[in-house]
């Protein structure tokens, strides 16, 4: 391997985790709305649209919780089947599984920005604030697109895993 | 290929690959994908995708999921666990296996926080486990407390698992909640008495701490009131229709955040890490939700469900044995299967096969108390030995004790649970009395 894998899993990962950052901040905006929607209903002058503003920050911050949970290897995955098989044989599973997982993710990206552009094109704005919907659209797309990077970078040091072991 | 044999086909695609180690949600949103591209053709499956992943990321209903998770980790990391199990264990600890018992306490007041069964078991273990340990528990009983006391943390509301099951089902996720209440007390109260049998027993075992003065007691509690203030805030608003079931999560994700600054000490690094927390976990569970999304969609499509359910309902079988059964698939799959996944990928089935059945009440009705089945049969899987998740997360954190001590100290608690989902069934009152009152 020419590339060095830790040095670049370095790098993604503190992108993964200013994105997770990111994300977690617009959940504490979400937070910060809706608790003060809230408490203005209960004064009888509630926002109007604050649920636009949650929705918006919600599309874009799961989507950038994403790359996170996939550089930390979180995914939820069964092995109580494979638990016997040999060594080298359950790596190159997980190679093969990862890599499908970046492929499942670039498609969702890939198709996710085309959407964007749909949107943007059409200039689609939410009902009460005008927020424009291409803005969680695209922020949304960032996150599947770190996200398919981290997943093809995990599928790859998956691979270099999988030929060490038993070599 | 028919319909029926594609989505069949895609059944046995799902848990072939999962069983291959595909992570859960990338497995469904596949296998879907491809029933959907088989059924419909690939265009609309394609131009679907344009807009599908946005609308269900930045749904407004199921942004309640993060925020209860937020809930729950700033309980967590904010150090609320320390509070609650010293209240717990100012008035329980000089009871026969009282620190056991004082483990449990917590971990239902703790359960009334957060919503999710593993970060209840994890986080209670932090402070019980040791203090168990130290004071002579058997390492036997000390973990397998602690795996039962973790599942307290789905089954007392909020719970991630009810809130999925509301939203998918179309239910009130408030009813649920309330539905949830008297199964969790009866939970708790069944698991204490588990920890007491197990004290008469083996009282080596179990040794019990000294009482506290009555002075104490109340110091200790009013450390953790405002918890339960939270909890009853939250169940109670959302039910009554106060707020919305998300403007009721982003309230308590709010207050339990001042908590955990104001009594747990939580500071930057803290909210940093409760932050990042929730961030990984959100992730992921909203790509299973995508992949049953999807999944679910192809499996309508294929007619599955339907003609399953017209099957099933010509059978000449009481309705009850029908639900045992379906009980007893989830107490199977919950067994090596993350318990959300699990939920996700069978309700497309059982629930309108539930629905075409006659158990002498309302679809309504069914829905709920079916609800509150496979929440606890579901939470059964994941303390039954061997494969259960909790009982793996405990016994990683108690490094020295081997996992043959943790299935002994658990089956006292999995019987239990046995006789608690008989009594659930044949008494569906106990869960729905609370939501009827109103």
């Amino acid at each position: 391997m020419i590339v060095r894998l830790p040095r670049l899993r370095a790098v993604l990962t503190a992108c993964a985790r200013l994105g997770a950052l990111a994300g977690g901040l617009l959940l504490l905006v979400a937070v910060g709305v809706t608790s003060a929607s809230v408490a203005r209903g209960l004064m009888g002058r509630p926002i109007l649209g604050d649920s636009e503003v949650v929705e918006m920050c919600m599309g874009i911050a799961v989507a950038l919780c994403l790359p996170w949970g996939e550089m930390r290897g979180a995914h939820v995955v069964v092995d109580v089947f494979t638990a016997r098989l040999r060594p080298r044989l359950i790596a190159w599973l997980d190679a093969a599984m990862r890599a499908v997982v970046a492929l499942v993710a670039a498609v969702l990206a890939l198709q996710l920005a085309i959407g964007a552009h749909g949107v943007w094109d059409r200039e689609r704005e939410t009902m009460f604030l005008q927020i424009p919907y291409w803005w969680g659209y695209a922020g949304a797309a960032v996150g599947l697109f770190l996200w398919t990077a981290c997943a093809g970078f995990v599928a790859v040091e998956r691979v270099a895993d999988a030929r060490r072991v038993g070599a | 290929m028919s319909g029926f044999d594609i989505g069949i086909a895609m059944f046995a695609g799902a848990l072939i690959l999962i069983a291959l180690r595909m992570p859960v949600g990338v497995a469904m949103l596949l296998v879907g994908g491809l029933g959907y591209a088989a059924i419909a053709g690939w265009s609309p499956l394609l131009a679907s995708l344009k807009s599908l992943t946005f609308s269900r990321f930045s749904s407004y209903t199921l942004s309640v999921i993060p925020l209860f998770l937020l809930m729950g980790d700033f309980a967590t990391k904010g150090g609320l666990n320390r509070a609650l199990f010293g209240a717990a264990r100012a008035w329980f600890g000089h009871w026969r296996g009282g620190l056991a018992v004082a483990t449990i306490g917590g971990c239902a007041a703790f359960g009334a926080i957060c919503g999710s069964s593993l970060a209840t078991a994890a986080t209670m273990s932090q402070v019980a486990g040791p203090e168990m340990r130290r004071h002579g528990y058997s390492p036997a009983l000390s973990t397998g407390t602690l795996a039962a006391g973790g599942t307290l943390g789905i089954l007392i509301p909020p719970s991630v698992i009810l809130v999925i099951y509301a939203i998918y089902t179309e239910q009130s996720i408030g009813v649920l909640f309330v539905a949830a209440v008297i199964p969790g007390l009866i939970a708790t109260v069944s698991y204490m008495m588990v920890v007491n049998i197990y004290a008469r027993l083996y009282p080596a075992a179990a040794p019990a701490a000294a009482r506290m003065p009555y002075r104490d007691r109340i110091r200790a509690t009013a450390d953790v009131w405002p918890v339960l203030v939270v909890f009853g805030l939250v169940v109670t608003g959302i039910y009554a229709g106060w707020f919305s079931a998300t403007e009721g999560a982003a309230v308590g994700a709010a207050a339990t955040g001042i908590l955990a600054v104001t009594r747990g000490g939580m500071r930057w690094l803290g909210l940093k890490e409760s932050l990042l927390s929730t961030a990984e976990t959100t992730g992921l569970i909203f790509l299973v939700l995508l992949g049953a999304e999807v999944f679910s969609a192809a499996l309508a499509l294929s007619r599955v469900p339907a003609e399953l359910s017209a099957a099933v309902a010509g059978v000449d079988v009481p309705p009850l044995v029908i639900l045992a059964a379906i009980l007893l698939v989830y107490f199977i799959l919950g067994c090596f299967m993350e318990s959300m996944a699990m939920v996700l990928l069978t309700l497309p089935i059982f629930v309108p096969l539930m629905l075409s059945l006659d158990f002498g009440m309302g679809p309504q009705a069914v829905l709920v108390w079916f609800g509150i089945l496979v929440l606890v049969s579901v939470e059964v899987g994941m303390i039954s030995p061997p494969f259960g998740m909790n009982l793996f997360v405990i016994n990683a954190m108690a490094k020295d004790v081997p996992m043959a001590e943790t299935y002994r100290g658990v089956l006292g608690f999995c019987a239990s649970d046995v006789m608690r989902i008989i009594l659930l069934m044949l008494v569906p009152w106990l869960s729905l009395w609370l939501p009827g009152l109103v």
